[in-house]
C-alpha cells in the first residue's frame, strides 16, 4: 500500500493548491540563491586556477607600482639594471622584461587604439606567444635597433583584413615599423584583457623612438627550474630589488599571492551571497511553517478522522513531514532549473566563469530538504498532538 | 466476558476553574453481536460516551474492558491500534476526505491497520477487491471513482459505512449517523445496520432520535451523564 500513501499525499497537495503554491514559492528563492552561490564559489576558484595557469605556476612576475594601480598606469620604477642583477641568480630561465603603453597606432588611412609593448629578448618565448607567420625577434633586431613589430590577429585583421601583415608598415607614434611576425590567437585573459590586440616591439627601440624611459621598465618576469628553490629565489629577488627600490615601488607576484588574493575575493563573495541565500531560505522556512500552521487547523477534522481510523500520533507527524519532503523536492527541482538560468545570466555579470557544478544542485537540494523538514516539524508536531475528539468536532 | 464492559465511568472536563462532570458513573455491558442504541438529548453526555467507547477519549475514572483488555492502562499507540482493529466509525458529518475518490476513502483505514493484521485480514481478498465488493453491496458500485462532493447525503453515509467495514472490525460505532440525512436515506442506513447486526457485527448507534433508536435490539437511555434505563 506504499502507492496509496503517495497518492494520498500528492492528492492532498493538489487539493490545497494555493497553500502548495505559496509554500513552493517561499522555498524556491532560497533554492535558486543556494545553487547560485555554490556555483559562484566553484566558478571563482576555477577562475583562480585559470589565472595561475596563465601566469605559469613556476613563474615570478615583478611589476612596478602597487596592486591598486597596476602596471598599466605607466609606473616604470624598475630598471634594466634590476634585470641584469636578477640574471645573476642561479636556477632561473626565460628572464624577460617590458614596458606597456596603451596608445594609438596607424597606417596611412586608419588608426586603432591598442596596447604597445616594448619587450626584452625572451618575451614571446617566456609568455608562450607562438609565431604563426613571419618570425619573432632576433638578437640583431635589438642590437641594430631595428624598427620591427610582432602583432596579434586583432591588429592585423583591423589594418589588413584578408591579407598577410608581414612586411606591412604601421606607425607607432610617428615612427614607421615593419611587421615581421604574426602570433597565434591567444584569446582573452581570465580578467578580460584581449591578448590578441597587442603590438610588440624591441625595448631599446621603444625606449629610443616611441617614448623615452631612460632604461626604466614596468614588468620583469622569469621562471624557476626547480620548484623546491622557488621560495628561496623569490626571497633573493626581493633582496636584490630592495637594494635600489622602496618596498612600495614594486610587487612580486607569485601564483601563491594571486591565489590568496582571488580566494579573498571569493570568500567575500561567498559571505555576502551566503547571507542572502540563508536569509531567503530562513524566510522560506518561516513561510512554510506558518502555511502549515494554518493548514493543520483547517484540516483539523481530517487529522481527527485519521486518528479515529487508527492513525498514531507518529503517523500524523510523518504524514506532514512527507508533505514537506514532497514540497521541498518539487521546490528543489524547480529551483535547480531556475538556478541553471541564474548561473547563466548572473555569473558573467560578476566576471566569474559559468560553471554548473553538480555540487551546487546537491547542496541546494539537501539544504532545502533540511530547512523544510525543520520548518514543518513544529506544525506537524502540533497536528500530531491534537486530541482526536476535539479535532473531530471542528468539521468545517 | 462481554465484548465491552464499562464500570463506573466518569468524565470531567475542565474549563478554567469550572469542572463539568459530563459522565457521572456509567455502567454498561455490550455483548458480542448486539445491536444497541444510546439515546439522549444533546448535552446528555452520549457523544462523550461514544468517544470513550471508541477509544478516542479516556475516562477520568472507572474501568473499560474491550475484549477483556483494560484500555485505561494502554498507551496512545495501543489505543490507535485497537481503533484500527476493533472499531469502525460512522459520523454524522460523514468525514469523507474531499480529495480522495469513494474507493480511496474506503481504503483509507487499511493504511492504519498494523501490518500483521493487514496480512491476516486481507489474506483471502486484497483490500481493493473487498472495497469494491462492499461498495457494490451498499449500492455504490457505479460511484467508486467519484469524489465525495459528487455524492448525495445518503451515498456519502453509505461510503462512510463501507469505510467502517473495510478492516472487518468487531464493532460499528455510529454517532448520529442519520443526523444529516432525509427520512428515506435514514431508513436505508438503519436497514444496513440491521443487516450488519444479523451478520454478527456488534452495532452501537448514538442518537437523539427515538425513531432511529427503535431500530436497535436494545435501547440505552442516557440523561445528565447517567444511564436512566
Amino acid at each position: 500500500m506504499r502507492g496509496f500513501l503517495l497518492k494520498d499525499l500528492i492528492l492532498s497537495l493538489l487539493h490545497n493548491k494555493l497553500r502548495t503554491l505559496f509554500a513552493l514559492l517561499g522555498v524556491l528563492f532560497g533554492v535558486v540563491s543556494l545553487v547560485l552561490i555554490v556555483a559562484a564559489i566553484e566558478g571563482s576558484s576555477l577562475l583562480a586556477n585559470r589565472v595561475i595557469e596563465k601566469l605559469g605556476p613556476d613563474s615570478v612576475l615583478i611589476i612596478s607600482g602597487s596592486i591598486k594601480k597596476g602596471p598599466r598606469s605607466g609606473f616604470q620604477n624598475l630598471t634594466l639594471e634590476d634585470v641584469r642583477e636578477i640574471e645573476k641568480l642561479e636556477g632561473i630561465f626565460a628572464l624577460t622584461y617590458g614596458v606597456v603603453k596603451p596608445m594609438t597606432v596607424s597606417d596611412i588611412s586608419t588608426s586603432k587604439f591598442t596596447t604597445v609593448f616594448g619587450v626584452g629578448e625572451n618575451w614571446l618565448l617566456s609568455w608562450n606567444y607562438r609565431v604563426e607567420k613571419g618570425r619573432g625577434f632576433t638578437d640583431s633586431d635589438f642590437k641594430d635597433l631595428r624598427k620591427v613589430a610582432v602583432v596579434g590577429h586583432d591588429v592585423a585583421d583591423f589594418f589588413w583584413p584578408g591579407q598577410s601583415p608581414i612586411g606591412k608598415i604601421i606607425l607607432i607614434g610617428k615612427v614607421p615599423f615593419r611587421v615581421i611576425g604574426l602570433y597565434a590567437k591567444k584569446g582573452k585573459t581570465p580578467n578580460g584583457h584581449n591578448l590578441d590586440d597587442r603590438v610588440f616591439i624591441p625595448f631599446p627601440v621603444f625606449d629610443r623612438l616611441v617614448e623615452k624611459t631612460y632604461g626604466h621598465i614596468s614588468i620583469i618576469r622569469f621562471r624557476v627550474f626547480n620548484m623546491n628553490e622557488y621560495n628561496q629565489i623569490v626571497k633573493e629577488t626581493r633582496q636584490i630589488l630592495l637594494k635600489r627600490h622602496k618596498p612600495d615601488d614594486f610587487m612580486v607576484i607569485t601564483p601563491v599571492v594571486v591565489k590568496k588574493f582571488l580566494s579573498m575575493l571569493s570568500a567575500t563573495l561567498a559571505f555576502f551571497l551566503g547571507i542572502a541565500s540563508t536569509t531567503a531560505l530562513v524566510v522560506g522556512g518561516f513561510v512554510l511553517s506558518s502555511i502549515f500552521y494554518i493548514n493543520i487547523y483547517v484540516r483539523q477534522w481530517e487529522i481527527g478522522l485519521r486518528r479515529a481510523l487508527g492513525a498514531t500520533k507518529k503517523d500524523i507527524l510523518k504524514r506532514f513531514l512527507y508533505e514537506a519532503v514532497l514540497i521541498s523536492l518539487f521546490a528543489s527541482f524547480l529551483g535547480n532549473i531556475l538556478g541553471v538560468a541564474a548561473i547563466k545570466f548572473t555569473l558573467p555579470l560578476l566576471k566569474i566563469p559559468v560553471v554548473y557544478p553538480v555540487k551546487a544542485f546537491v547542496v541546494a537540494t539537501l539544504f532545502t530538504l533540511g530547512v523544510c523538514l525543520f520548518a514543518v516539524y513544529f506544525p506537524a508536531k502540533k497536528a500530531a498532538s491534537f486530541e482526536p475528539v476535539s479535532a473531530l468536532r471542528r468539521k468545517a | 466476558m462481554a465484548l465491552i464492559e464499562l464500570r463506573n465511568i466518569r468524565k470531567v472536563y475542565r474549563q478554567g476553574d469550572l469542572e463539568v462532570e459530563v459522565l457521572k458513573g456509567i455502567d454498561l455491558t455490550v455483548e458480542k453481536g448486539e445491536f444497541i442504541s444510546i439515546v439522549g438529548p444533546s448535552g446528555s453526555g452520549k457523544s462523550t460516551l461514544m468517544y470513550i467507547l471508541g477509544c478516542l477519549d479516556r475516562p477520568t475514572s472507572g474501568e473499560y474492558y474491550l475484549d477483556g483488555r483494560n484500555i485505561l492502562k494502554l498507551p496512545d499507540d495501543e489505543l490507535s491500534k485497537l481503533r484500527a482493529e476493533y472499531i469502525g466509525f460512522v459520523f454524522q458529518a460523514f468525514y469523507l476526505i474531499p480529495y480522495l475518490t469513494v474507493l480511496d476513502n474506503v481504503l483509507l483505514p487499511v493504511e492504519y491497520l498494523p501490518k500483521e493484521e493487514r496480512k491476516k485480514r486481507f489474506s483471502d481478498k486484497p483490500p481493493q477487491r473487498k472495497a469494491v465488493e462492499l461498495l457494490t453491496r451498499l449500492g455504490l458500485g457505479d460511484r467508486i471513482g467519484f469524489k465525495p462532493e459528487e455524492l448525495s447525503g445518503g451515498q456519502k453515509q453509505r461510503t462512510a459505512i463501507a469505510r467502517a467495514l473495510i478492516n472487518s472490525p468487531e464493532i460499528i460505532l455510529a454517532d448520529e449517523p442519520t443526523g444529516q440525512l432525509d427520512t428515506e436515506s435514514s431508513r436505508e442506513v438503519m436497514r444496513i445496520f440491521g443487516e450488519l447486526h444479523s451478520e454478527g457485527k456488534t452495532v452501537i448507534v448514538v442518537t437523539h432520535d427515538m425513531e432511529i433508536a427503535k431500530h436497535a435490539q436494545r435501547i440505552v437511555k442516557i440523561r445528565d451523564g447517567r444511564i436512566v434505563e
